[in-house]
């Protein structure tokens, strides 16, 4: 095991370096790597690929997405499960090109000032065991996995891929002000949410509850409405499986 | 700084090499892109290949068909046109005659190392 990972970091930090990564990077880079490794106590081919590859990624060679002089707006919104696949399908309409999830599962968006591309975004289950066999039968179809928040994917892809130049970019409306756009479930869950919060924190004020019991509250409360907006969304996921292996 | 560098290298010439991956025969987006990997020039994201395959197709340099595939939604396949095999061979050579200027410059002795 260590011998392996020893050899492929190896192999990891020689490509960096003729791609011309300074050395700190590299150093910084693999240091991560291996404590991410360390985690999840999977082998390196199986998590980050070949190494070749992953240093072609990491090195960044190619010219950033459509940018060729660096200047872009940027936009960072969420939403929620019921609502995040269609609400990328519309910003990707406008051009919005997603490069990440923060840490806050919110969608960080970039538009080059000479945009060309719409954008089209699908959702899938990554976990450990579908990921490689998900990133297999999508990446030969030019999608990229732009983002994970906790066991879905996202991937983006440029409608050019199937529509060529018919997929381009015809206007660009303003950046939103909006940045969060919930779904009608969405906005019933974190109404119910507000209301216990709310009531726990003003029973804690007049006395009636102590900080251990309104952390309780708080925790549950997130708990159940996670695990009800979860539970709506697996079924519908499973409905939309079953529609699809029946087409 | 050196990847900031190599990456505008490549936007002078991301539109022959990719031309150049289709004389062989008709390719897509994926497996042009990861000819260019393999080939030691970086990671091309779709962001940067499908702009300049609109232009290519555009310029009538390409030509490009949607197929459907036998599973999955398919792929738009793009192939070398006459005009764009010509523009090739012209502009490739203006590139090596640049290359070898440049080559010249910075090993005046002719030494490569």
């Amino acid at each position: 095991m260590t011998t392996e990972s020893d050899r492929y970091f190896t192999e990891l930090t020689d490509a960096l370096r003729a791609t011309g990564v300074p050395e700190e990077q590299i150093a910084a880079t693999v240091e991560d790597l291996r404590g991410h490794l360390a985690g999840t106590g999977t082998r390196p081919e199986e998590e980050f690929g070949p190494a070749a590859a992953f240093a072609a990624q990491l090195g960044g060679l190619a010219p950033l997405p459509g940018e060729p002089d660096g200047k872009a707006e940027s936009w960072t919104w969420t939403a929620d499960l019921f609502n995040d696949r269609r609400m990328l399908a519309v910003h990707g309409d406008q051009g919005w090109e997603v490069e990440s999830l923060d840490s806050l599962g919110r969608f960080v968006c970039r538009r080059s000032a000479t945009a060309t591309l719409r954008w089209e975004y699908r959702r899938e289950i990554i976990g450990a065991r579908r990921r490689a066999k998900v990133l297999a039968e999508l990446e030969p179809e030019g999608w990229e996995l732009c983002g994970e928040w906790l066991v879905y994917g996202y991937f983006k892809r440029p409608r050019a891929a199937t529509a060529g130049p018919a997929g381009a970019l015809e206007a660009r409306p303003a950046t939103p002000h909006r940045w969060l756009f919930l779904s009608r479930r969405g906005k019933v869950a974190l109404a119910v949410w507000t209301v216990l919060v709310g009531g726990a924190t003003a029973a804690c004020f007049i006395g009636t509850l102590g900080m251990g019991g309104l952390a309780i509250t708080i925790a549950l409360a997130s708990m159940f409405s996670a695990l009800f907006t979860s539970h709506l969304e697996t079924t519908r996921g499973r409905v939309e499986q079953d529609r699809s292996k029946s087409a | 700084m050196a990847a900031d560098r190599r990456s505008s290298w490549l936007k002078g010439v991301l539109d022959l090499l990719v031309l150049s991956r289709l004389t062989d025969g008709e390719s897509y987006g994926y497996e042009i892109a990861k000819a260019l990997a393999e080939a030691g020039l970086g990671e091309i994201k779709g962001g940067t290949l499908y702009p300049v395959l609109n232009r290519l197709e555009e310029a009538g340099l390409v030509e490009a068909e949607f197929r459907a595939a036998e599973r999955g939604p398919g792929r738009r396949y793009y192939r070398l046109t006459e005009r764009g095999r010509e523009h090739l061979a012209t502009e490739s050579r203006d590139w090596l005659r640049f290359h070898r200027a440049v080559e010249t410059t910075l090993h005046p002795g002719g030494t490569t190392a």
